[in-house]
């Protein structure tokens, strides 16, 4: 049985300017131990569908349906006592900006002390013991217990984060851009530091608008585009056979500093999601586009264990 | 769909209130000679007749008509205030610009200038002013303007050295717009919002001032209707019992004001959501 | 031929202090944002700026097009000496020289509909009349690919997507016909499925203007698309500098090597990777020998006494003391 599963999910933001169909019927399963990235560009929904699997959906937005079954627990109808639970303890966050996270004006050592005393893991002593070895298994050195984190660089607060993420042994890890803020170098070394904890059996959704930083990282891709998935799968033939006309063409328009060199774009621009195209939403983008996918909602599709949401998934390629 | 109006736009209500106050007043100065009753100037009843069908407010200590005095004083008032909040407005929101704009030593000379006589209490400044040149509505209006420069000048400093140090304003300097053209182009139309939402709460402020500087007599001479003039002569008489010579100047005064705070908070309401979003 | 040279080019950022600290303290700090900086653009030519955020990258940038006043050294452009210009004469030559920010949201102003603001370089520095500036204006909204341009003309930049913003900033900065452009990191904010489509037209218009070009990034992989020159910028120096297919192929630098092999990539690569400590460098006391040594795998004591120079290795320059083999 699946650790995560998310079965037709639909989160929309009321707004005052109308409804965005931010998430729209989104399927997804996560195993225990599973490395599952979420991959899409600025409006995608990605981080939408992120937020949404604890149910931190962002007002003015609401879970309008399906369901997110976490370890048996249906996460959008529990009571908010099982969700405090399961929050943190179960499954933990953390985002791009560690800020977010942390209090400026205390120590880290003793933020990181009071997670560990308020989900009854140790106390006093034990608990700052408990809470030193946290700093270390992120790699951060013994002082930093004592620092402020305004004294800590965007990596070293990062790997604070994931030290109060990680502190109660969550099964899974949300990571909500990680290392957008960082440079390559830091990005490198935390997602190092994150692969060490999926070894150890943590699984991690990541969710990312890098392609090719989630190929190097995770087990299965997710791809989303205009608030639907349009490919899920095996991360290897995801990115060496991608299926959907969107995932081949956005493969091909990420620079490489390796193999041929080309300047690649998909022309025009993601729809506004207040009003989404009719049929399949990238028709208007798509080189493949007919009359029926003007018209026609595609259906998920399963070809050889990979979920795509096109009319003609498996005959379209782009070409050269 | 009015709920959904007002949701939208947070502070309508206020401003469609204070608005519609300062417009019947406006109205009132406008058509004063054909609506007033009687002539404000002369005695055209005996004094201290309570309010009644023929003095909808009564007659003052002279005999004349408070309500016509009333209508007529809305002159004086919007006449000495709106010109000295203009004055105020020109003189600061230049001055403002182009100290926060330039710096050096000018914004420093300015600054000093201006951080003076914002240190004296407004009241007593405009009434220093207004007695060293002498009772006059023009005198008045100066004298007014002269203290609210102060509060364009360091609004329009402050949020001129916030958007200079925008983007935008750099790219337009990179790409070879003038100084001037940037101040005038960039700057302002960046800083406009924020300068009305001063200016109609200062207006309100302005018609206070204005009060007080003819309660002490230094705007327009006697006969000539004021409200602040007049709720200063019906004072005395408050505890005879006339309740009415001053309680209508008073009056008319806090609504005008009010008018204006409205517009003034409803603007502000506004733009604070806008920041928000 | 070269176009701009900058020669030991210095820009130093005095510290912001608490008050107790300033009535203490005689001495002002300062943030070495660009260290004794000598590069070169040749016509025609681009060169990319790789480096990562503090690096001083956009302060040189920023130099170049004299936005900053250098604290030391020279620039020269075409020929003439820039780097003490100031006023009208510095504001007439800004027609040879534009550059593109990185925030098309910020680089925009808000009140102005945008074909306005593509046309204004042209009126300001009297290049052309009212009319003249506008048809113009018309004209470069559709080759940046804003089309039709009289419906993008009279748009406000909320209006407009991240992507068409960047395209009206390529406009307002390409209608006077510079010689050189500084681009600061121009696609770092735009989805990567749009970003080629800024390069394609920036390229489009090196060709027809041959213009030259600093290209600002912090992501070599778009570098390596843009420039034939590469130099790669470590706390205010330049650490390596070169053709960069070479450099890509074979870094001396140790950094870039770090740099090179941190980039994810969907191609397989197998290589030995090579990572540096997770040490913040800081910008005002940075390290007395080589900026890198802290952090470099492969410092010894020499690397933490003596600061290595730019030195011509293969045809290239490298600060370091045991450059790769």
């Amino acid at each position: 049985m699946a650790l995560l599963s998310i079965d037709g999910l639909s989160v929309h933001y009321y707004t005052l300017s109308g409804i965005v169909r931010a998430v729209d019927d989104v399927s997804l399963n996560l195993e225990l131990g599973e490395w599952v990235s979420i991959v899409g560009e600025s409006g995608s929904g990605k981080s939408t569908l992120g937020f949404s699997t604890i149910r931190l959906t962002p007002p003015p937005g609401r879970i309008v349906g399906g369901s997110i079954v976490f370890n048996g627990v249906d996460i959008v109808k529990a009571p908010d006592s099982v969700l405090r639970k399961i929050r943190g303890r179960e499954i933990s966050m953390i985002f791009q900006d560690p800020m977010t996270s942390l209090d400026p004006l205390r120590t880290v050592g003793s933020q990181l002390k009071e997670v560990v005393e308020d989900h009854g893991i140790g106390r006093g002593k034990e608990a700052g013991e408990i809470a030193k070895r946290g700093l270390l298994s992120v790699g951060l050195p013994e002082n930093a217990f004592y620092s402020y984190p305004h004294q800590l660089s965007g990596g070293q607060r990062q790997r604070v984060a994931i030290a109060i993420a990680t502190v109660l042994r969550p099964k899974l890890l949300i990571a909500d851009e990680p290392t957008t803020a960082l440079d390559v170098i830091v990005q490198k070394s935390i997602m190092d530091l994150l692969e060490d904890y999926n070894r150890k059996g943590m699984s991690v959704l990541l969710i990312t608008h890098d392609v090719a930083l989630a190929s190097e990282r995770s087990r299965k891709i997710a791809v989303m585009y205009a608030g639907e998935l349009v490919e899920f799968g095996d991360t290897r033939s995801v990115i060496e056979d991608p299926l959907h006309p969107y995932t081949q063409l956005l493969i091909r328009s990420v620079p490489d500093v390796v193999g041929e060199k080309r300047l690649t774009y998909i022309p025009g621009e993601p729809p506004d999601l207040r009003r989404p195209p009719s049929g399949c939403r990238f028709h208007p983008r798509c080189p493949f586009a007919d009359s029926m996918c003007k018209v026609e909602r595609p259906k998920q599709t399963v070809i050889s264990g990979r979920a795509v949401l096109c009319h003609y998934a498996g005959t379209v390629k782009v070409r050269d | 769909m009015l709920s959904q109006t007002i949701l939208k736009y947070p502070g309508s209500i206020k401003i469609a209130v204070g608005a519609l106050i300062v417009s019947i007043i406006a109205l009132l100065a406008l058509t004063s000679p054909i609506i007033a009753p009687y002539d404000p100037t002369r005695s055209v009843g005996t004094p201290f007749i309570p309010p009644s069908r023929e003095h909808l407010m009564g007659t003052d200590h002279l005999g004349f008509d408070v309500f016509s005095r009333i209508i007529w004083g809305a002159r004086t008032v919007l006449q000495v205030v709106v010109s000295a909040t203009i004055t105020a407005l020109i003189v600061g929101v230049t001055l403002g610009v182009v100290s926060g704009y330039y710096g050096g030593i000018l914004d420093r000379v300015f600054s000093m200038i201006m951080d003076s006589l914002y240190a004296f209490p407004s009241l007593i400044l405009a009434i220093a002013i207004a007695a060293v040149l002498g009772p006059s509505p023009y005198n008045a209006a100066i004298a007014i303007s002269v203290v609210y420069i102060p509060v364009y000048y360091r609004m329009v400093r402050g949020q001129t050295l916030a958007i200079k140090a925008q983007l935008f304003v750099e790219a337009a300097k990179a790409s070879g717009v003038r100084d001037r053209v940037i101040m005038a182009r960039y700057v302002l139309p960046n800083i406009a919002h924020t300068i009305f939402v001063v200016a109609s709460l200062n207006i309100a402020d302005a018609i206070l001032t204005e009060a007080g500087l003819s309660f002490l007599g230094l705007t327009v001479s006697p006969p000539t209707p004021d409200w602040g003039f007049d709720l200063r002569i019906g004072q005395r008489f408050l505890l005879l019992g006339y309740w009415w010579l001053s309680v209508f100047p008073g009056l008319a005064i806090m609504v005008l004001a009010l008018g204006f705070a409205l517009i003034g908070e409803g603007l502000s309401d506004r733009l604070q959501i806008r920041a928000i979003r | 031929m070269v176009l701009v040279e900058a020669r030991d080019l210095k820009k130093y950022f005095p510290v912001e202090k608490g008050v107790i600290e300033r009535i203490l303290a005689r001495k002002v700090r300062y943030v070495r944002a660009v260290d004794n900086v000598s590069l070169e653009v040749g016509k025609g030519e681009t060169l990319a700026l790789v480096g990562e955020s503090g690096s001083g990258k956009s302060t040189l940038g920023r130099l170049l097009v004299r936005l900053l006043d250098p604290d030391g050294g020279t620039i020269t452009f075409n020929g003439i000496d820039i780097t003490r210009l100031k006023g009208e004469k510095l504001r007439k030559l800004r027609r040879r020289f534009q550059i593109i920010f990185q925030d098309p949201y910020a680089s925009l102003n808000p009140r102005m509909v945008v074909g306005e603001q593509i046309a204004q370089p042209l009126t300001e520095l009297e290049l052309a009349s009212a009319s003249e500036a506008k048809s113009e204006a018309l004209k470069i909204l559709k080759s940046v690919g804003l089309v039709p341009p009289e419906d993008f003309y009279n748009k406000y930049p909320h209006q407009l997507s991240g992507g068409q913003r960047q395209r009206v900033a390529i406009a307002r900065a390409l209608i006077v016909k510079p010689d050189f452009i500084v681009a600061d990191e121009p696609v770092s904010m735009l989805d990567v499925s749009i970003r080629a489509s800024i390069l394609d037209i920036l390229e489009t218009f090196k060709r027809e203007l041959s213009l030259s070009t600093l290209f600002i990034t912090h992501d070599l992989a778009v570098a390596r698309l843009v420039g034939e020159k590469l130099a790669i910028m470590y706390l205010g120096k330049i650490v390596e500098e070169g053709p960069t297919e070479d450099i890509l192929e074979k870094p001396l630098h140790p950094y870039t090597k770090a740099l090179i092999d941190s980039i994810p990539s969907i191609r397989k690569r197998e290589k030995s990777k090579l990572g540096l400590k997770d040490v913040t460098p800081d910008p005002v006391n940075p390290p007395e020998g080589c900026r890198l040594y802290p952090r470099c795998p492969f410092a010894t004591e020499e690397c933490k006494l003596r600061e290595p120079k730019l030195e011509t290795i293969k045809g290239r320059r490298v600060a370091c003391h045991y450059p790769l083999q």
